[in-house]
């Protein structure tokens, strides 16, 4: 087998371009030629990796080898084989995505795979300087690196399966929520507690308005009782007056009756006439009794109403308090739209059944990319009712309970102001017909004697100021009494004077005190206000927090019955999968149950990941502690050390492997990392053995042997084979080289296929040698000194 | 997901995580062993499969 490397390296490197085609040669040659670096490049054209990719070495190969081309030729099976490529494609690049690549590679002219290839030749390097610990310790990392290899791609935190596991995991995670029983009763209790703590605000809000309103009623009972005391005595005064002058007026009137009466019945001319007279003035007496009694329901509801008791003035109450009523309707609206939103609700809630009852219910209704909210018309109609009840439940805020109060109070004084103002138009009426009979009157008087007209009317008009004035007096009396309460009377002060006393007695107060308390009952009632307004507040936003989990729990249930979720459905145990029929804390129950095994799916997918890490490291600390240094690190050591001692014994009870190493030993041979021996039995006696003996003198040698020895246990062997040692100068310093060539020599009858080349150090000066040599001897050096000359190695065939 | 059957590094990864694991079945590598088995079927990795064995192998029922 020929073998040509041609390189143009684009850094400071050297490749020497051929290597002997002898079946056993030697290559001596000065250091930084490239011998081992041809090689090297040889493993990597066959498929081999000769470098820690995270190596200096392998770093300054991909970037300053650049492009080269390999050819092997005259061998067994092809006429040649032949790779072009440039190194620096494979700086960066992942080798576990199908290793060191070639731009070419051809079996005889003919595309080939690396399998086609390492079926025609294989390309082994032994190194000198790598001892049996050596060897063991690269081992372990050569696992780790493996290792390392398999965590980036298949443990990758961005990609690759165990992110995709993750992924999946996040993804039922998140469709789980994070709602526990505990929380949830918790969230419950909450709401109570809240509920319970406003019942007590209210309570202690409408404790201080009963306060406050009985503290109104002392400061009305003592005002009205002032007023009687005081203005009692002149309305009794005016009453007297009043009645008085009534009484006066009607003895006046009877007198005036009578003599008008007298007078038309001596004045008559004919009965028609008196009958006439007589008729008009019935008429007229008995409207006037009715204008008369009008006017006294007029007056007192007008004293009561606070208002004069004529229409306009009426009217012009009605409006103000129309316009107050209006503006107080307007902004109850604002303080308290609950109302308004229950009647919403319920229109929609009424829509949405009608949609389920029609198999619409799981359709998406409301949809907020934004929020990432998506509701089912089902979720949306369980939704609206929970807000209603809530709506239900709510008190009305303070300051609409207060304006509800005005308004009731507005409402009740329209409707007395309507009665009043229907008073004063009944009155107005009545007084019309007054006086149309006043006129009927005068037209029957006009029928009379001329002669006695003049006293008729006289008498008449008369007659008619004092009805005039007696219906004045009336009006005033009837005011008067509603004036005084219609209480006005010595005992109705007194009883006033008990009714204060007794409200008082009530309040714990003197009535001095009174005002002062008012005051503070007010600031208290504020205080009391903020209160229950904060609890009602915090109750709204718990019952609201309460809403949003029962329905994120029934959305749950509902999406994992979807088809999407069968997978985990069925993994679940049956108590981890919520029912939509289910009490809403048994749904919540089974959430938690599913979410506490996903959790520990997680738990174990992230531990995997430091797993595989603390693998690699329990691997990477063995070889570290092989090589005489410190472990540092304990996980997985102990079960690495069982693992990788089963594999090293394996390779000592290889059969050529024991022959060389242990030829006396019996039975299993062990290799104990802990205590780093290998141990044996020796004619029934236990032996054991420090791993580094095997790494100097004659063992060394047999261990050169044993690994020449592994080679022949090769599977499927190739048609071609090259072997190379290299950094065999030690063997040289201890004197045991002609045993190595010898061996290598004596195993070519058995290898005939086998190309074995040995690398060393130049060390010899062929030139003082050629001059100190005589005849065949001097002309061989003369050769070797010209070849050092030449390419800076030299070649020498030991078995052509 | 990805086909980890053609991984070069797989079969050696494979038996350091079998070796590691032992017969005692520990749960930190009960994954790796999942993963193995899915190599060793030569089957692309089925997400929700995997998945649906760890939550079983989660609760004792």
């Amino acid at each position: 087998m020929h073998i040509q490397i041609e390189t143009s390296p684009v850094g400071p490197l050297r490749v020497i371009a051929t290597l002997p085609s002898a079946r056993v040669a030697m290559l001596e040659g000065l250091n930084g030629i490239g011998k081992s670096l041809a090689v090297r490049l040889l493993e990597l054209c066959v498929g081999e990796m000769p470098y820690r990719t995270d190596s200096a070495a392998w770093q300054s190969l991909c970037v300053g080898l650049g492009e080269f081309s390999v050819t092997l030729s005259a061998l067994d099976g092809a006429q040649a084989v032949h790779w072009e490529g440039d190194s620096r494609d494979w700086a960066g690049a992942s080798l576990a995505d199908g290793g060191v690549t070639f731009r070419t590679m051809t079996i005889d002219g003919r595309s080939a795979s690396m399998d086609d290839i390492r079926r025609l030749v294989r390309v082994h390097r032994l190194s000198g300087d790598e001892d049996l610990v050596e060897t063991l310790s690269q081992q372990a990392d050569d696992a780790a690196d493996r290792l390392r290899r398999w965590f980036r791609r298949h443990a990758d935190a961005e990609t690759g399966p165990l992110h995709d596991l993750e992924s999946r995991m996040g993804e039922v995670s998140e469709l789980l929520g994070d709602w526990t029983l505990d929380r949830f009763a918790s969230l419950g209790r909450a709401v109570t507690e809240a509920h319970d703590r406003l019942g007590e605000r209210a309570r202690a809000v409408a404790q201080l308005r009963d306060r406050r309103e009985a503290l109104f009623e002392a400061q009305r009972i003592r005002r009205q009782l002032v007023q009687l005391e005081t203005d009692l005595p002149s309305i009794r005064a005016e009453l007297e007056s009043v009645d008085s002058e009534i009484a006066e007026l009607r003895t006046e009137l009877e007198r005036n009756q009578h003599e008008l009466t007298t007078l038309a019945g001596q004045v008559a001319t004919a009965g028609p006439v008196v009958r006439e007279l007589r008729n008009a003035r019935r008429t007229l007496e008995r409207n006037h009794s009715n204008l008369a009694h009008a006017l006294d329901g007029l007056a007192r509801r007008a004293a009561e109403a606070d208002v004069a008791p004529d229409v306009a003035s009426i009217e012009a109450a009605i409006a103000g308090v129309q316009q107050d009523l209006d503006e107080w309707l307007a902004l109850r609206a604002e303080y308290d739209q609950a109302p308004d939103m229950r009647d919403l609700i319920d229109g929609s809630v009424a829509s949405l059944s009608q949609a389920e009852t029609s198999g619409l219910g799981m359709q998406v209704f409301i949809e907020d990319p934004e929020t990432d909210l998506q509701l089912t018309v089902s979720e949306s109609r369980h939704g609206m009712l929970v807000r209603r009840e809530i709506l239900e439940g709510q008190p009305p805020p303070p300051e609409a309970e207060e304006l509800a109060a005005a308004i009731a109070a507005a409402e009740r004084r329209l409707a007395l102001l309507g009665d009043v103002k229907a008073r004063a138009i009944e009155a107005a009426r009545f007084r019309r017909l007054v006086n149309d009979n006043q006129d009927r009157v005068d037209q029957a008087l006009r029928a009379f004697d001329p002669d006695a007209v003049d006293r008729l009317q006289e008498l008449e008009a008369q007659r008619r100021q004092r009805d005039e004035r007696v219906l004045e007096l009336a009006t005033r009396r009837a005011t008067l009494v509603q004036q005084a309460g219609g209480v006005a009377s010595s005992a109705t002060v007194e009883q006033t004077a008990a009714d204060l006393s007794g409200i008082l007695e009530l309040l714990g107060l003197d009535a001095d005190q009174v005002p002062d308390e008012l005051g503070t009952v007010d600031a208290a009632l504020n205080a009391a206000n903020a209160a229950q307004r904060d609890a009602e507040a915090h109750h709204r936003q718990l019952r609201r927090d309460l809403a949003r989990a029962e329905a994120d729990v029934r959305r749950t249930t509902a999406v994992l019955s979807s088809e999407y979720w069968n997978w985990l459905v069925e993994a679940l145990p049956a108590g981890a999968v919520p029912n939509v029929d289910d009490q809403i804390d048994q749904q919540v129950a089974s959430l938690e149950a599913a979410r506490d095994a996903a959790d520990r799916v997680v738990d174990r997918l992230g531990d995997h990941r430091g797993q595989i890490a603390a693998v690699e490291q329990g691997l990477r600390g063995l070889a570290r502690r092989l090589r005489g240094h410190e472990l540092e690190t304990r996980r997985y050591v102990d079960r690495l050390e069982s693992w990788l001692g089963d594999h090293y014994s394996e390779w000592f009870n290889i059969p050529r492997v024991r022959a060389e190493l242990l030829p006396a030993a019996d039975g299993p041979i062990y290799v104990d990392l802990h205590t780093a021996e290998v141990r044996w039995t020796e004619d029934g006696a236990e032996r054991s053995r420090p791993l580094e003996a095997f790494s100097s003198g004659e063992q060394a040698f047999a261990y050169t042997r044993a690994r020449l020895a592994i080679l022949d246990e090769e599977e499927n062997p190739p048609a071609n084979r090259l072997v190379v040692l290299d950094e065999f100068g030690a063997f040289i310093a201890h004197d045991r080289l002609a045993a190595l060539i010898a061996h290598l020599q004596d195993r070519v009858v058995d290898h005939p296929t086998d190309q074995v080349v040995v690398i060393l150090p130049l060390t010899r000066d062929y030139a003082s040698l050629a001059e100190n040599s005589v005849g065949p001897d001097a002309a061989r050096y003369s050769e070797l000194e010209r070849q050092i000359e030449d390419r800076g190695y030299v070649l020498q065939e030991l078995v052509p | 997901m990805t086909d980890v059957s053609t991984d070069p590094d797989a079969p050696v990864v494979l038996e350091l995580l079998r070796g590691v694991a032992g017969a005692s079945r520990d749960p930190d590598v009960v994954v790796a062993e999942l993963l193995v088995k899915l190599v060793e079927e030569h089957s692309p990795v089925r997400v929700d499969e995997i998945l649906a064995t760890l939550i079983r192998d989660a609760h004792p029922d």
